[in-house]
C-alpha cells in the first residue's frame, strides 16, 4: 500500500512539473505581459515596471526562479504585490469550494439518481425524457443558462434576495451580514456531514433492530432535510443563507447579469447552475453501466434469493454502475473548471477561476501558476483517492504488489 | 486481417468485408442517437452551406438586407424586428438579417471543430499506438504526458487564447488546430493507450506476430482497426468543447467586422436603447440553441457509435443472428 502510494506520488509529482513548465512557458507565448499591460502606453514606465518584477530576464531564468521558490514552499509574489498564497488561500478558494465542491458533489448525486431512475424498469417516454434533459445540460452554452437562471429566479428568489429591486425598509431580515463564505461552509459542512453520520447510525440501528425498512431507507435524507431547514429556523445560523442567495457584489453593465438588468454574485445560482452543467455526463454513464450490470449473473442471483427489486438495484447493482461514473468524474474534474469558469465569470462571483481568468488576462505569471497549480494538485489528489477507492471498493481490481 | 473485435485471425474475404460495413452501417443508422445526431448535424451542414446559393437566388434583389456583417435591412423602421417571411429569424439590432448571420456563423464553428476533430483523431491513434507497440520509454513518457495535459483543460487555454490575441492572429483555425492537440493528447490518448496496450495483448496479435508478421504490419491490420471507433468517440465529444470554448470567447471580446455563435448570443443580451433594458430574444436563442444542437449532434453521434461497437450489443446481435438462422 504505501509502496504504492509512493510511486504514485512520485509520478504525481512528475506529472505537475511538466504541467507547471508547460503553463509557464505557454504564459510566455503571450503577445503583452504585466508590465506593457499596465504601462499605460507609457513605454518608460512599463520598462521600470518590468525591471522591478524581474520580468526583463529571459523565460528561462524566470522559471528557474520560479522552480526555487517553489522547493522551498512558497508560491511566490503575485505581480500586484501581495502572495500568491494569500491570494488564492482567502476568500475566492471558499467560493470556489461552496460553488465547486459542493455543486460537484450535488451533480454527482443527483447523476446517481437520475441514471438509476433511467435505467431501472423506466418506460421509454421517462427514459427519453431523462436522457433529453441530461443531453441538454451537458450541452447548453453556459452564458444563455446563467441568463436564463438569472431571468428566472428572481420571481422565485425575491423573498430570500433582498438587494434586487426590494426598498431597503421591505429587505428580509438576512439581508445584512458579516459572514463571509468562510463561515457559511463551515456551518453548511458541519451541519451536513452531522446529518449524514446521524442518518446513517439510525440506518444501521433500524437494520440491526429490524425496524420497518422504511426508517433505514429515509433517516439519511431526512436528516439532512433536517440541517437544511435549521439553517432557516434558527436565528444565528441564518447569516448563511444570506451568504447563499445575497448578490453581494451587484453590476448591472456587464455580462448575462447585466443584460438582465439584475445582480449577478448569487453563490446559490452558480451552484445550481454548476450543477446542471456537470449532472448530465454523470447521469448517462450510471445509466449505461446500470443496463449493463442488469444482465449479470449475480442480479439473476440476487433475485433468485427473493431480494425485492429495490435491493437488487441499490445494494447491487449500483454499487457497480457508480464505480465507472466516479472514474469519468474526477478525469471530468479539469474539464469542468471551464464550466465553472464561465458560470463565475457570468455571475461575477469573486472565486478562484475568476482570479484566474483576471490573472492570465494580466499576464500575472505567479498568479496563474499558482492557481494552475492548486487545481492541478486537487485533482491529482482526487485521481489518486479514487484508485485507492476503486481498489478497495472492487475486488476484481487489486493493486499490483499490495493488499488494498 | 482479423474481424473488428478479433475473435479470429482468418482472412477475410473482400465480399465478407462489404457485409459487415454494411451491417455496422445499417445498425448505425438504426440506432436512435446516431440517426437523431446525423438528422442534427445535417441540418446544420445544410445551413452553413445555403447562404451563398441563397444570396445569389432568392436574396439577388436586395442582398444589403442579408449581408451578415455590414447588412441592413431600410424596409423595416424598427430593429430588432420579429421574425416575418422576408426575415424567418428576424432581424437583430443592427438591422441584419439573423438566419444569414446563424448561417455564416456556423461555417468557422464547423471548421474549428472538424481540425479538432481530425486532430484529435489522429494524434491520438499515434501516441497510444507508438505507447502499445514500442512500450518501455515511450509508453511511460506518453502516459506522463497525457496526465499532465489532463490537467490543463483545452477549452480554457482556448479562451484565454482568443482573449489575448485578435482575431487575424488567432482565429477559429488556429483554435481547432491547437485543441486539437491539447485534447488528442490527454483525455483521447489516455482512453485510446488502455485500449491499445489491452489489444496488443490479445491472441490474435500473437498469432500474428507467430505468421512472422512485422510490426508496421500489425500497428496497420490489427491495432488500428480496433481503436477508430473509439478515436471516432473521442473525436465526437471532443469536439464539443472547442465549439463551447470558441463562442465564450467571442462572446467576451465581442470582435469587431466578424460574426459568430458567441457574438451573436452577446449582441441578443446586450441590447439596451435609451431607457430600455430588453432581449432580443430571436439572436439569442438562433445563437444558443444553435450552440446546444450542435454540440448535442456530436455527442449523439459519438453516443452512438459507442452503442453500436459496444462488445455487448455485438455479442448480443451475433445471438439475434444465430438464434434467427437456427429457427431457419
Amino acid at each position: 500500500m504505501l509502496k504504492f502510494l509512493g510511486r504514485r506520488a512520485v509520478w504525481s509529482v512528475g506529472s505537475l512539473l511538466i504541467f507547471v513548465t508547460l503553463t509557464f512557458y505557454g504564459m510566455s507565448l503571450l503577445p503583452f505581459d504585466y508590465a506593457s499591460r499596465f504601462g499605460l502606453g507609457c513605454r518608460v514606465c512599463a520598462d521600470e515596471v518590468r525591471a522591478s518584477l524581474g520580468l526583463d530576464r529571459s523565460v528561462n531564468e524566470q522559471y528557474l526562479d520560479f522552480l526555487g521558490q517553489l522547493a522551498s514552499g512558497s508560491l511566490g509574489t503575485s505581480f500586484s504585490g501581495r502572495p500568491v498564497g494569500d491570494v488564492i488561500f482567502g476568500r475566492p478558494l471558499w467560493v470556489t469550494v461552496l460553488v465547486f465542491g459542493l455543486g460537484a458533489v450535488l451533480a454527482f448525486l443527483v447523476g446517481i439518481w437520475l441514471g438509476k431512475v433511467a435505467s431501472w424498469r423506466a418506460s421509454p417516454q421517462r427514459k427519453g425524457t431523462l436522457n433529453t434533459i441530461a443531453i441538454l445540460g451537458f450541452t447548453i452554452f453556459p452564458p444563455f443558462l446563467v441568463f436564463l437562471l438569472l431571468r428566472y429566479s428572481e420571481s422565485i428568489m425575491r423573498w430570500i434576495r433582498p438587494n434586487v429591486g426590494v426598498p431597503p425598509d421591505e429587505r428580509h431580515v438576512w439581508a445584512a451580514t458579516t459572514w463571509t463564505e468562510v463561515d457559511a461552509i463551515k456551518l453548511v459542512g458541519s451541519t451536513l456531514l452531522i446529518a449524514v453520520i446521524v442518518g446513517l447510525i439510525i440506518r444501521a440501528v433500524a437494520r440491526h433492530y429490524r425496524w420497518p425498512s422504511w426508517i433505514g431507507t429515509w433517516a439519511t435524507p431526512a436528516a439532512i432535510a433536517t440541517a437544511i431547514a435549521s439553517w432557516a429556523i434558527v436565528d444565528a445560523w441564518k447569516p448563511a443563507l444570506t451568504v447563499l442567495f445575497h448578490a453581494p457584489r451587484f453590476d448591472a453593465t456587464s455580462g448575462a447579469g447585466g443584460a438582465a438588468g439584475q445582480g449577478g454574485g448569487n453563490v446559490s445560482l452558480a451552484l445550481f447552475g454548476f450543477m446542471v452543467l456537470a449532472f448530465g455526463e454523470i447521469m448517462l454513464v450510471v445509466e449505461a453501466s446500470m443496463q449493463s450490470e442488469r444482465g449479470e449473473h449475480y442480479v439473476f442471483t440476487a433475485r433468485a434469493k427473493g431480494l425485492s427489486d429495490a435491493e437488487v438495484r441499490d445494494r447491487h447493482a449500483l454499487r457497480n454502475a457508480i464505480l465507472p461514473a466516479l472514474t469519468r468524474f474526477v478525469i471530468g474534474l479539469p474539464l469542468l473548471l471551464t464550466g465553472l469558469i464561465i458560470v463565475e465569470r457570468e455571475l461575477e462571483l469573486p472565486g478562484l477561476s475568476t482570479v484566474f481568468l483576471d490573472a492570465a488576462l494580466a499576464a500575472d505569471l505567479p498568479l496563474v501558476t499558482g492557481a494552475l497549480l492548486l487545481f492541478g494538485a486537487v485533482t491529482l489528489g482526487a485521481k489518486l483517492l479514487l484508485e485507492v477507492l476503486v481498489a478497495r471498493l472492487d475486488p476484481r481490481i487489486r493493486v499490483e504488489g499490495s493488499t488494498l | 486481417m482479423t474481424t473488428l473485435h478479433g475473435h479470429a485471425s482468418v482472412p477475410v474475404s473482400r465480399a465478407s468485408r462489404l457485409h459487415r460495413a454494411r451491417r455496422l452501417g445499417k445498425r448505425f443508422i438504426t440506432n436512435k442517437s446516431a440517426a437523431i445526431g446525423i438528422g442534427l448535424l445535417g441540418f446544420f451542414v445544410l445551413l452553413s452551406l445555403l447562404h451563398p446559393v441563397l444570396m445569389e437566388t432568392v436574396w439577388a434583389s436586395d442582398q444589403m438586407a442579408y449581408r451578415p456583417v455590414a447588412g441592413y435591412d431600410t424596409s423595416i423602421a424598427n430593429h430588432p424586428a420579429p421574425p416575418s417571411l422576408r426575415h424567418l429569424l428576424g432581424t437583430d439590432t443592427l438591422g441584419r438579417d439573423v438566419l444569414s448571420m446563424l448561417m455564416v456563423s456556423l461555417r468557422p464553428t464547423f471548421v474549428s471543430a472538424m481540425i479538432a476533430a481530425a486532430i484529435i483523431g489522429f494524434t491520438s491513434i499515434l501516441a497510444s499506438s507508438a505507447a502499445a507497440t514500442i512500450r518501455g520509454p515511450v509508453d511511460t513518457l506518453t502516459n506522463l504526458v497525457s496526465e499532465s495535459l489532463l490537467l490543463l483543460p483545452a477549452p480554457v487555454v482556448i479562451i484565454v487564447a482568443m482573449i489575448a490575441w485578435p482575431p487575424d492572429v488567432f482565429n477559429h483555425i488556429h483554435a481547432g488546430l491547437l485543441y486539437g492537440f491539447l485534447a488528442g493528447l490527454s483525455t483521447a490518448t489516455i482512453v485510446l493507450r488502455t485500449q491499445a496496450l489491452s489489444i496488443m495483448g490479445r491472441p490474435f496479435v500473437d498469432a500474428s506476430r507467430v505468421a512472422g508478421s512485422r510490426s508496421w504490419r500489425i500497428i496497420r491490420k490489427e491495432l488500428i482497426p480496433h481503436l477508430i471507433p473509439l478515436a471516432i468517440v473521442q473525436m465526437m465529444v471532443g469536439v464539443v468543447g472547442v465549439i463551447v470554448a470558441t463562442a465564450f470567447a467571442q462572446y467576451l471580446t465581442n470582435p469587431d467586422d466578424t460574426v459568430g455563435l458567441g457574438t451573436m448570443l452577446y449582441s441578443g443580451l446586450t441590447f439596451q436603447g435609451f431607457f430600455i433594458t430588453t432581449v432580443a430574444w430571436n439572436v439569442l436563442l438562433a445563437a444558443a440553441l444553435s450552440i446546444t444542437g450542435l454540440s448535442a449532434a456530436f455527442y449523439l453521434i459519438g453516443r452512438g457509435i459507442t452503442q453500436i461497437t459496444d462488445p455487448e450489443n455485438l455479442a448480443a446481435d451475433r445471438e439475434t443472428i444465430e438464434v434467427a438462422a437456427t429457427s431457419a
